[in-house]
């Protein structure tokens, strides 16, 4: 391999030390396989160019992020198929993307965390005051009942309120439910492959990073899917990001997430996320869709509860299908709406 | 003198939400104390007289004028009546600035019965204890406006320590008369003995 000084320098090594390493040997070690099959196709005339942004090993250790063009050489006299390749260091470049990236998760789930803290505290506020009405009125029944001559009518005054703000609070509640529910949810029809394409290109950073890859098998046939694309999504999303997160400290072991969408018994679509990690702890297991459970440190314990709420307002059910050594595999359907 | 004054005590309860008036109210008259709701601070500063023994039970947040508001309104109108604050939030700080400002307690939505009615005992037991010595201010103040000048002027001189013969000398009257004056003095201010005197003396300066 021959490399300009300029690339020499990026990567930190010397004239002669370049020379005898390859276009796979620079490259980080996540990245040499996709490196690998490109530099292939080139070679056997299979590709006329590519360009792909990625990391190449720096020789002290780290790495330079870097837009890369290639394209082939074409036989000249006895010599083999050369590649050219230029590369761009968009390291810094890089860096303040990540930091971007990272800012607007963070803020995504603060203003998550804060517009369902507010949500929490309306409802909270609302079921209150007849729940703390109750708690007054029946101790004030039993006060009217303890008097040395019980005053039968105001007894029986509290409880008819007892039992008005019961009710008052039951209808609060549903009239929550019954917003979550309809007002929240968009029914429209939903490309499958398209869907998972875009989700799949949203965390091709991460899969990078990560070494993490990802295979997609979707039926031949399958019935159409309508519902919220937004927020099954987020189901999705979660599901994955869930099963990169659990597969991160693995060693040792490849990091591999198979999606497969099938047509499931009666009209409806079901869906599988399986991942090679190391399942989920059995103790943990019975609590995984609770509110406020999190196995991640960093975890807000928001994700399977919510992914739950969806699909069941989808008409379906989100469940952990398995879980042992071999890796965790959650799956939920969608049925087609009747009508 | 009794420690709680003979008239019925009254608290008055300030809340937006119609069950939890209803309910506090049933509640405080099942324990004897009258009791008077309204639905508005605007609506509890209309009426004309409030009770020197009583209480308000109040709740924090109120659209319109809030209960920490009106505690301020209050204290400017020179009302100091205890306040018991009941609040469906419990937010920390609205806690530190009324108590800062005087409340009594501050209750958070559910409270047991106990809880309110302890503070209400309290509070009662606060101002009565106030509303009785006013009360019996009054009445001696009142009890004194019934003497003469001249049995005025006997019940200082006698509170100085002076002896009937002496005041007798000072006034020009004979000894017999200074004496009917002053068993008049110590009939009309109920008083039996010169201690006696001399405190409720102090107590008409004050």
């Amino acid at each position: 391999m021959k490399a300009n000084p300029a690339l020499q320098k990026m990567l930190g090594y010397g004239p002669n030390e370049i020379r005898g390493l390859s276009l796979i040997d620079i490259t980080a070690e996540a990245e040499r396989a996709a490196t690998r099959r490109n530099v292939h196709n080139l070679v056997a005339g299979r590709l006329e160019s590519y360009q792909a942004q990625k990391r190449y090993a720096r020789k002290g250790g780290g790495f330079l992020w870097a837009n890369v063009s290639a394209s082939r050489i074409p036989v000249v006299g006895d010599e083999g198929p050369r590649v050219a390749v230029i590369v761009e260091d968009v390291t810094a470049q890089k860096a303040a993307e990540d930091a971007l990236s990272k800012t607007r998760t963070d803020l995504a789930r603060v203003s998550r965390v804060t517009m369902m803290g507010e949500l929490v505290a309306s409802i909270a506020h609302e079921v209150n005051q007849p729940l703390s009405a109750i708690v007054t009125n029946s101790h004030a029944a039993l006060r009217w009942l303890e008097r040395d001559t019980p005053d039968y009518q105001e007894v029986v005054a509290a409880l008819k309120r007892v039992h008005r703000d019961a009710v008052h609070a039951g209808k609060v509640i549903s009239r929550i439910r019954d917003f979550l529910k309809k007002g929240g949810l968009k029914r429209e029809s939903i490309d499958v492959r398209a869907m998972l394409d875009s989700l799949i290109a949203m965390l091709q950073r991460t899969l990078a990073e990560t070494a993490t890859t990802i295979d997609v098998r979707l039926a031949d046939a399958l019935p159409p899917l309508v519902g919220d694309q937004v927020q099954l999504q987020q189901v999705l999303l979660n599901l994955l990001v869930n099963a990169i997160d659990a597969m991160r400290a693995q060693k040792g072991r490849a990091r591999h997430i198979v999606v497969t969408v099938n047509a499931g018994h009666g009209r409806e679509i079901e869906f599988y996320v399986r991942d090679s990690g190391p399942g989920v702890p059995e103790d943990k297991i019975p609590r995984i869709f609770d509110a406020f459970f999190s196995t991640k440190g960093d975890g807000l314990g928001m994700g399977l509860a919510i992914s739950k709420s969806i699909v069941a307002n989808h008409g379906g059910e989100l469940r952990l299908e398995s879980s042992g050594a071999e890796g965790a595999c959650f799956t939920f359907n969608i049925p087609e709406e009747e009508a | 003198m009794s420690a709680l004054p003979d008239v019925t005590p009254i608290v008055y309860v300030v809340d937006d939400d119609e069950s939890v008036r209803e309910a506090l109210s049933s509640l405080i008259r099942a324990e004897g104390m009258r009791v008077e709701v309204f639905a508005s601070p605007l609506e509890f500063l209309a009426i004309p007289r409030l009770s020197e023994f009583a209480c308000i039970v109040l709740d924090v947040r109120m659209p319109g004028l809030d209960g920490l508001a009106l505690q301020e309104r209050l204290a400017a109108n020179g009302v100091d009546l205890p306040i018991i604050f009941i609040t469906g939030h419990g937010d920390v700080p609205d806690a530190v600035r009324a108590m800062k400002a005087g409340a009594l307690d501050f209750l958070k939505k559910p409270f047991e019965d106990f809880e309110l009615l302890n503070a209400i005992t309290t509070a009662l037991a606060r101002v009565g204890a106030r509303f009785s010595e006013k009360r019996a201010s009054a009445d001696l103040q009142a009890r004194y406006d019934q003497l003469t000048p001249r049995e005025r002027e006997i019940m200082f001189l006698v509170a100085q320590g002076k002896q009937n013969k002496l005041i007798a000398h000072e006034l020009g009257v004979t000894e017999s008369t200074v004496k009917v004056h002053r068993h008049n003095v110590m009939a009309k201010m109920h008083i039996r003995s010169l201690p006696e005197l001399t405190l409720a003396l102090q107590r008409l300066r004050r």
